[in-house]
């Protein structure tokens, strides 16, 4: 009897979140699939049309303008955050004065509303009255209309995308090199390596699992941005800063074709998905062969 | 064992599951809004209605409240239970209500959501209780203004509506040497003076000749084609917006862009527009914004009138605002007309719209509406010849492609007859691939 019950006891324990789990984000994900195989359009009842929306999606040019625009916000974001993020972190590890309050600037536009971020970057880079283009008049170059210009609306989200994320890859990377034992450092310094030779050949390879979880996290918030582009330029001008989220909230509760949406959804998250589990093989493999 | 851990597992989430999919559904499909059918209040019984409204303005909220206060003095057997949300998440919310089948009774609808969903049978048809009643708000309305909620020979919606003439700052035109009296009276003059009113310093534009969004920009776009004497799309839901008329009057929009006249902007910052940041010498604005333009400009800076006159004399003005409407499904269709009878009685309305922007939709209220503020005069002469969005429910693809046209447009992507044949091309693919 003890032993059936010492068995039962861990699964009824770990039930409640399961149960959550299931009935709050199971339930919804897979009832999105389903709508995404029907034209429901949130006022009226669902009809099955089958492969159709996905047979739009593949047609769609404005949703593939979209996929193009979010890889480039991923990639654009990702590699120079995690890049940033490591080189402020070593610095950070650094006994200086007032490093508390260097990492908490650091930090914090990380753990700021979103909203709150993009109205004072929308202020920021105002073409008439933004410090950002006062600052460039003074030195000489021409201010721009950063956000309402389809060739810098894009890079210019990224570039405040890249402020907001540095201060979590900083943190997480902080983490990782205290983590590191200062025994290794001393005995590559005994071997007369330099600083740069230590953080190359010692802090770097010991980071790599801990990149490798930056990297998947960032890719799936990258993949998920909404807010600071529906804020600082609604995904325009023509198209030029729109991402695959936008275009579903677009589908969704402008064109209110849910259905259409859902197919969407169920694409975002199928190539999130597939970016997730190459980045985990990749790593993965890279650790053990090591 | 691990057969019965998997069985423990997942029998009660095939068992939730089965609940769940048991609990799905609920919205009531009968028809109960035929003209007469009684509910609670008609046996004395006290009636909840459930009102939504679009606003997160205290001033509105107030405004509102006070109407419900008068309502359920003068129905002691209705009381109104009020529920405010921000516009921008209004309808995600009431669509969501809709779905389950937990709408209000009475509710607050967008121009462009109410035309673009009244087809899918879910509001009130108020005709048969306005017939029942003979009521005497309908020859009293706007004809323009109670065509806007009208459908298939029903009346689904009362518009509270905002209207768009023409406003200029006075102080702008004096400083351009331009009678500051004298606002443009046809649309080539207002293309020329937008040019002469422009403001370049350091080969920057500071100050803009008209205000016009160059995204998100079909509004004022719209309220120039009106002037011409078209529409973006047909009564089907056609796109039109790729007609000789069009491309004439986007390229003459772009040619003002591409001179330094308009200042880029996104119509749906927070910021406001340029014309109410003083960065504009002319727009097509909304009477709602009114007060507020006075207050930060000066009253006596701000000059109104309708829109110029297009080739064929049309002064149409661009006409939205907020429509109310009742649940096909409500349980209490009687006191739900009841409520929106009261809301469009004359004192009532007035006392609504004053507050809050709105124009009075009543004609018999002119008098008394004028003598309030100059301008007054102006919204209410534009409302005998106003047009807002045509009942359609591709409505929004319409939207869709114009924006992005004109967004192409005005970037030099492609130039403006390419822009706007691509799109209607694409909007007709999307809305062949719907039918």
């Amino acid at each position: 009897m003890n032993r059936g019950w010492n068995r039962i006891v861990p699964y009824l324990m770990i039930l409640p979140n399961y149960l959550i789990f299931a009935v709050f984000v199971l339930a919804p994900v897979l009832w999105i699939v389903y709508l995404g195989f029907t034209d429901y359009t949130i006022l009226q009842p669902s009809e099955w049309i089958g492969g159709r929306n996905y047979e739009r999606l593949f047609k769609d040019t404005l949703f593939h303008k979209a996929i193009i625009n979010t890889i480039w916000y991923w990639i654009g974001t990702i590699v120079p955050a995690i890049l940033l993020g490591l080189v402020l972190a070593a610095l950070l590890t650094m006994k200086i004065r007032l490093l508390a309050a260097f990492r908490a600037f650091i930090y914090l536009p990380g753990v700021l509303s979103s909203v709150a971020v993009a109205m004072t970057w929308l202020w920021l880079l105002d073409p008439l009255r933004g410090p950002i283009n006062g600052a460039l008049e003074a030195v000489g170059i021409e201010g721009r209309n950063w956000l309402q210009n389809p060739d810098t609306s894009l890079p210019s989200v990224i570039v405040i995308g890249i402020w907001t994320g540095l201060g979590y890859a900083m943190i997480v990377l902080l983490a990782g090199i205290q983590g590191i034992s200062e025994s290794l450092y001393e005995a590559a310094s005994l071997d007369g390596a330099s600083g740069p030779q230590r953080f190359r050949y010692i802090t770097v390879p010991l980071l790599k699992p801990i990149l490798l979880f930056l990297f998947i996290t960032a890719t799936i918030r990258s993949f998920q941005v909404f807010d600071l582009v529906y804020i600082l330029t609604g995904g325009g001008p023509a198209n030029s800063s729109t991402t695959i989220v936008t275009q579903i909230v677009g589908a969704s509760f402008q064109e209110y074709r849910m259905g259409y949406a859902s197919s969407m959804a169920v694409f975002l998250l199928g190539i999130t998905l597939i970016v997730t589990m190459l980045q985990y093989w990749l790593g993965s493999r890279n650790t053990t062969t090591e | 064992m691990r057969k019965k851990a998997w069985a423990l597992t997942i029998a009660p989430i095939a068992a939730l599951s089965l609940a769940l999919a048991g609990c799905g559904g609920g919205a009531n499909e009968d028809n109960g809004a035929a003209a007469g059918q009684g509910s609670g209040a008609s046996s004395g019984e006290q009636v909840t209605l459930k009102f939504w409204y679009p606003t997160a303005e205290q001033i509105a909220i107030d405004a509102v409240n006070a109407q419900i206060d008068k309502f359920e003095s003068l129905h002691p057997d209705i009381k109104v239970e009020l529920t405010t949300i921000p516009f921008s998440e209004y309808f995600q919310k009431l669509s969501v209500a809709y779905s389950g089948g937990l709408q209000p009774d009475v509710h607050g609808l967008g121009f462009g959501q109410l035309i673009s969903t009244v087809g899918q049978g879910k509001y009130l048809d108020l005709q048969p209780y306005i017939d029942k009643d003979s009521w005497e708000g309908k020859d009293d309305f706007f004809p323009d203004i109670l065509k806007a909620g009208q459908w298939q020979g029903g009346q689904y919606g009362l518009l509270l509506p905002e209207i768009r003439p023409l406003a200029w700052r006075k102080d702008f035109f004096e400083e351009a040497g331009l009678d500051p009296e004298s606002p443009p009276k046809t649309v080539d003059e207002l293309f020329e003076l937008a040019n002469k009113l422009k403001v370049v310093e350091n080969g920057k534009t500071v100050r803009a000749g008209i205000d016009i969004a160059t995204s998100n920009g079909e509004q004022p776009y719209l309220s120039l084609l009106l002037l011409l004497g078209e529409d973006f799309y047909d009564d089907e839901g056609n796109p039109t917006f790729d007609s000789d008329t069009s491309i004439k009057l986007v390229e003459r929009m772009v040619q003002l862009y591409k001179d330094g006249a308009i200042i880029p902007y996104n119509s749906q910052q927070v910021g406001g527009s340029t014309f109410t940041q003083s960065q504009a010498a002319m727009a097509f604005v909304s009477t709602a914004g009114a007060a507020a333009l006075k207050q930060s400009a000066g009253a006596d800076k701000i000059g109104w009138a309708l829109p110029p006159e297009g080739a064929a004399g049309n002064r149409t003005s661009l006409v939205l605002g907020t429509f109310l409407t009742a649940a096909k499904n409500t349980k209490h269709p009687e006191e739900a007309w009841e409520f929106l009878k009261f809301w469009f009685e004359k004192d009532n309305v007035f006392e609504f719209a004053t507050k809050t922007g709105f124009i009075p939709p009543l004609q018999s209220l002119k008098d008394e509406y004028v003598k309030l503020s100059p301008e007054n005069e102006i919204s209410f002469e534009a409302l005998n010849h106003a047009q807002g969005y045509r009942a359609s429910e591709l409505w929004g693809i319409n939207v869709k492609y114009l924006r992005l046209a004109l967004e192409e447009a005005y970037n030099g992507v492609k130039p403006a007859a390419d822009a706007l044949k691509d799109n209607a091309k694409l909007a007709r693919d999307e809305i062949a691939g719907l039918k």
